[in-house]
């Protein structure tokens, strides 16, 4: 595979995470993607037990700087986001503040980036 | 691969060619390279020791990578430009999110000189606890011609030992000319949420050549969200008579809360365009559990933008539209 993605998930206390997207480039030419700043292109998936876990993202109305991401041959990009995921917790009203109804242990949670190809994969999570 | 014709999934529509900005993007680290990371490695990310600010001023810089990579993260600094142009007693919003796994170690403290925070006659300095500083509105001078100049900083400060891991400086300028016109490049029915869109600000000035308004700032309001759609006579008739749901306010109370947007400052790139992004919706399930039949539920967001202060530049409505099958949401702008 040419490009991968891995997100590792920043404890912050209180249940929060931070999420830091890592996306690497296997391949012998360097890979640019448009995207936005700030990182909001992707969408978080959680699952208990096998069963979908809804994952609440409020209403977020932002301006967006058009940007472009390269990522260079045999390299790895890093990606800031200022969404936060917090587990165990009710829907939330700040659009930064993603929420899932349920604790961390059992819980399996996938990111999917929104972005072009070859980055239209899904990443791995690391939740600590 | 390189340079590849993309499409972008979900209707987070190609954006517009970049803007052209002296630093890389907020929330942007390049690794694996070292050449890349020393590109990356930007003067205003890099740690110093500082006594506590009295009076912004330009602040020493390190350039240990290691030393960078320990700063907390930056992940959303606004305004993107950090050359604005900006109108006499125009309000500014600040906003920095950083990224670290002990954030009550940090504070922000923004710093100007020319101008004021909070209110018209409010401190010219304000310390935010932890990483993110939430909205912060800045106010230029009155009258101004665009001296003095007017400068804010942002310093992102350790707390234990008083040091500066971050440094992020605007210097402002006077906006010479207004733009009258915005344009909706996209069109205005229903996409896939999250939307982006994107606006051309005009006019053009003739004879001159593009761009003409980069830098100018843009300031985005929002008025509260209402349900569009839903009447009394759409919830169950028990539920509707328990909570007093006489009127389509009152509905809209009760199933939407308050919210009204997410105000924020634009600053117009080199090719004259800002863009915006919608995401996200309210949680309606205890609408869609008790409505008296399955509906497309649309939420309407009225905003405004303004490139002088007081008159209205555009005015919009973002409309997120839940379908009846429940799940699905859909957003449409115009």
């Amino acid at each position: 595979m040419t490009a991968s993605c891995r997100v590792t998930a920043v404890a912050l206390g209180d249940g929060a995470y931070a999420l830091r997207f890592t996306l690497a480039n296997d391949g012998s030419t360097e890979i640019e993607v448009p995207s936005y700043e700030p990182f909001v292109s992707f969408a978080v998936r959680a699952s208990a037990g096998g069963v979908a876990v809804p994952v609440h993202e409020p209403a977020l109305d932002i301006g967006v700087n058009p940007t472009t991401l390269r990522v260079p041959a045999g390299g790895t990009v890093q990606l800031e986001t200022p969404v936060r995921l917090r587990l165990d917790a009710e829907p939330d009203t700040d659009g930064f503040e993603w929420t899932v109804p349920h604790p961390r242990d059992g819980l399996s949670v996938q990111v999917e980036l929104r972005l072009p190809a070859p980055f239209d994969v899904p990443c791995a999570v690391a939740l600590p | 691969m390189l340079s590849r014709a993309t499409t972008v999934r979900e209707q987070e529509q190609s954006p517009a060619p970049p803007m052209r900005r002296p630093v890389p993007a907020a929330g942007l680290h390049a690794g694996g390279n070292r050449a890349v990371s020393a590109l990356f490695a930007r003067l205003e990310d890099a740690p110093v020791a500082e006594a506590a600010p009295v009076a912004p001023a330009p602040a020493p810089v390190a350039t240990s990578e290691q030393s960078v990579a320990d700063a907390p993260a930056a992940a959303y600094i606004v305004p993107f430009d950090r050359a604005p142009l900006s109108a006499p007693g125009e309000r500014i919003i600040f906003r920095a999110r950083f990224t670290d796994p002990a954030p009550a170690d940090y504070q922000l403290e923004y710093s100007t000189t020319g101008g004021v925070f909070t209110t018209v006659a409010g401190p010219t300095t304000v310390t935010v606890p932890g990483l993110d500083s939430g909205n912060v509105d800045f106010f230029l001078p009155t009258p101004w011609l665009g001296a003095p100049p007017v400068q804010v900083v942002l310093r992102v400060r350790k707390i234990a030992d008083n040091s500066v891991s971050a440094t992020h400086t605007w210097n402002f300028g006077l906006k010479t000319r207004v733009p009258t016109t915005i344009t909706q490049q996209e069109g205005t029915g229903e996409i896939s949420l999250p939307g982006v869109y994107t606006y051309d600000i005009g006019p053009a000035i003739v004879p001159l050549m593009p761009p003409f308004y980069e830098h100018q700032t843009i300031l985005e309001r929002f008025a509260n969200w209402r349900l569009g759609n839903v009447a009394p006579a759409d919830i169950a008739p028990a539920y509707r008579t328990a909570h007093g749901l006489t009127t389509a306010d009152a509905v809209s109370r009760h199933f939407l809360g308050t919210y009204a947007g997410n105000n924020g400052t634009f600053t117009v790139n080199a090719d004259d365009r800002i863009a915006d992004r919608h995401g996200g919706h309210p949680d309606l399930r205890n609408l869609v559990a008790n409505l008296v039949a399955p509906k497309d539920v649309e939420v309407e967001l009225p905003q405004t933008y303004e490139a002088q202060p007081g008159v209205a530049l555009g005015n919009y409505t973002v409309t997120r539209i839940l379908k009846a099958d429940g799940t699905t949401w859909k957003v449409k702008k115009g």
